[in-house]
């Protein structure tokens, strides 16, 4: 019941966004539905409602805990988003980069499908049953594509469209897997056959030529939506002309939401007892992950666009922790909650610092922690975080999974590994550093241009979790990230 | 009925054959239709006592892809005032020829298959996987973006072959969310064309590419 009502409750109130005309009502409904949901799916943690409609609806430990992180995420977003649809002006504009004029879209539409995104997200997170994942993710592709364009900019157009195309091709794709795979539970016999708890159960008759073709389907297909290197054009594209809450959001969230998809038949692949091609798979997109980010990092002139190649980075490293198994996954998981709070909070940042200085170039930043007293030591502390230093939790993830590795005796892997990371930290340490030190710009000091508290509070309130599970994990999350992994036994690989 | 599948599959090829070759963009968009509208029909040919439920989604399957989704790519094609050719990168004979190899190769790997159902199954997985690549092809050849949301389509038109004569018709609940997803897409797509021609003053996919490293 409580799993329908968490799809639900956002689907009607996104529906009924639609046709509010006030703005403080549209507001309020969107603040309120998110602090409803949130409250609603800390009430999971107490206690688990079992599976619900026919089984379509379960929540499980991966989903609990994505859930859960998209549910605040989405918080602090709809927070940001009151100074920040507060501060856009109507009318039409000049862009900074002075390269052509547009106008937002009515904010209707983007409230509405910033709650329909939520919806669609929630049953991406509560489904059982593989065919009904597939229309979630689907759905939340359909739901941001007009987030992305709420700058009706043709640069944000063309993000938007490619983001549109290249999502929903590779999403059918991994529709193609979805019917291998119940192909390879024997097609033809029961309507039960794709559902998730079903599936395990009966992992050893699976056929396995048949799952090898769903596997390799659904892992290129949510890997597009995921954002795995080389299927992750669209990502750059689309974080860098997105308005930065919709960025937070898609980073934090939705990557998430197509790892599950990913986790989900994973460990269907674990339950056959022979999970050894779908890791070294895992594992290769992996790398290659962390290759292109590495690449696309070291001097990348637009902060925005090296969030997002940091974002393949640990997407990447998600991947290489299930290609590595064992430990990693415990560490993949933790690591996915790390990496969904700061990202978060680095792109609302990253959104401060644009309305500050009114540019996307890296270069043309200087002096950012004196000049936006409180954006500025975030975005420092930010990076530091996602560069996966103590003692923020990344390092605690990140050091969980390498050691996993060498203690596993994959040590190429692991060292490519940490070669690819350094190049990654050195390349995002160049950029950032000479954005948050240096010089005041004229006419910026005192801080005269910092955002209101709306747009620097839910930032530094997602800082607070980022750094306290750097330095101490809470018994219940131990518990679940435990439950998570424990549903993939990988087993002891040669 | 099998004799009837083999039909249905002899249709989805040419109308593949004739995507991949015409350079008219309401044939194309028409061709596309009229495979959403046969495929609609596998459901209940491939089962050999169709049940009420599956006459239902048959008939859904059949109106929207043959019918409704097509009829909006026109509209959103008539809307848009451009030219109605497709512009390709690749010439129409040379994209037939790989429909054609791409035929070719799909009897091929599915004759390694292990397909429950005999031939007639065996030759609609073909027409199926030919279909899908038929899309990929013109969204990669094909310089209009409608195109491509075209290709959209008819990739999807292939799975849905793919599990109309592979897999079971799954719980209606969710059936319903994947067509649903379906329409909106092509619903989505279509405002999104709409933004690109004011905004570009053409939908062509060479002007939509100045973001990048």
């Amino acid at each position: 019941m409580r799993a329908a009502i968490l799809v639900g409750m956002p689907l009607a109130a996104g529906l009924s966004a639609f046709v509010t005309r006030s703005n403080t009502a549209r507001r309020t409904l969107l603040v309120g539905q998110a602090l409803a949901h949130f409250l609603l799916v800390l009430s999971l943690w107490v206690q688990d409602p079992g599976p619900t409609l026919f089984g379509l609806f379960q929540v499980d430990a991966p989903g609990l805990l994505f859930i859960t992180l998209g549910s605040l995420l989405f918080l602090a977003v709809s927070i940001y988003s009151l100074g920040y649809l507060g501060a856009e002006k109507q009318g039409k504009r000049e862009d900074f980069q002075g390269q052509g004029a547009f106008i937002n879209a009515p904010e209707t539409r983007f409230t509405a499908c910033l709650l329909l995104f939520e919806s669609a997200m929630s049953l991406v997170c509560l489904a059982g049953h593989f065919g009904l994942m597939w229309a979630g993710v689907e759905a939340t592709t359909l739901a941001s594509a007009p987030l992305i364009f709420f700058h009706r900019h043709h640069r944000s157009l063309e993000a938007a469209w490619k983001y549109l195309l290249i999502c929903s091709v590779g999403i059918a794709l991994a529709l193609l897997g979805t019917v291998l795979l119940a192909m390879s539970a024997g097609g033809g016999e029961s309507e039960a056959s794709l559902r998730l708890d079903v599936l395990v159960s009966r992992a050893a008759s699976l056929d396995p030529a048949w799952f090898k073709a769903a596997f390799v389907f659904l892992l290129v297909g949510y890997g597009t939506k995921m954002g795995l290197a080389p299927m992750h054009s669209w990502k750059p594209d689309a974080y860098s002309e997105a308005p930065s809450l919709v960025s937070a959001l898609l980073a934090g969230a939705l990557c998430n939401c197509a790892f599950l998809g990913i986790l989900r038949i994973f460990q269907v692949a674990c339950a056959t007892g022979d999970p050894g091609f779908a890791q070294d798979l895992l594992l290769a997109f992996g790398l290659c992950s962390l290759a292109f980010a590495a690449v696309f990092i070291m001097d990348q002139g637009d902060y925005k666009r090296m969030l997002a190649y940091s974002s393949v980075e640990h997407m990447g490293l998600l991947a290489f922790s299930l290609g590595i198994g064992g430990t990693a996954v415990f560490g993949g998981m933790l690591h996915a909650v790390n990496h969904s709070l700061t990202k978060g909070l680095l792109f609302l940042l990253a959104g401060n610092i644009l309305a500050a200085y009114h540019t996307k170039s890296c270069h043309d930043i200087t002096g950012a922690v004196h000049a936006l007293p409180r954006t500025g030591p975030l975005w420092m502390a930010g990076f530091l975080a996602i560069a996966g230093l103590p003692p923020f939790g990344l390092f605690v993830s990140e050091f969980t999974i390498l050691r996993a590795a060498f203690e596993a005796g994959r040590v190429i892997p692991a060292v490519a590994c940490l070669a690819l990371l350094a190049v990654i930290f050195i390349g995002m340490a160049q950029a950032v550093l000479r954005m948050s030190l240096g010089p005041v710009p004229a006419g910026m000091e005192g801080g005269v241009r910092e955002a209101g508290p709306l747009m620097w509070g839910p930032p530094l309130a997602l800082m607070v979790p980022c750094l306290m599970l750097g330095l101490y994990l809470p018994g219940p999350l131990v518990e679940v990230l435990a439950r998570a992994a424990r549903l993939f036994v990988t087993g002891v690989r040669p | 009925m099998t004799g009837l599948l083999d039909f249905i599959t002899i249709l989805a090829v040419l109308a593949n054959l004739t995507m991949l070759s015409v350079s008219g963009m309401r044939a194309l968009i028409r061709s596309a239709g009229v495979q959403g509208l046969v495929l609609g029909l596998v459901p209940m040919v491939a089962h050999g006592s169709p049940t009420l439920h599956i006459l239902i989604f048959s008939l859904i399957v059949a109106g929207l892809k043959g019918l409704l989704l097509p009829r909006m790519l026109l509209r959103t094609l008539k809307d848009l005032d451009v030219q109605r050719e497709v512009k390709p990168y690749v010439g129409f004979g040379l994209t037939a020829f790989f429909g054609v190899a791409g035929l070719a190769a799909s009897v091929w790997f599915c004759a390694s298959l292990p397909t429950p159902g005999g031939e007639p199954v065996r030759f609609a997985l073909s027409a199926a996987f030919m279909t899908i690549l038929t899309g990929f092809l013109l969204i990669i050849t094909r310089k209009k973006a409608l195109t491509q949301a075209v290709g959209y389509l008819i990739i999807e038109n292939g799975v849905f072959l793919i599990s109309a004569v592979l897999a079971p018709a799954g719980p209606m609940l969710v059936e319903m969310c994947i067509l649903l997803d379906l329409f909106v897409a092509v619903f989505v797509m279509g405002i999104a064309l709409h933004h690109i021609n004011q905004a570009f003053d053409s939908i062509d996919t060479e002007l939509i590419s100045t973001l990048k490293d």
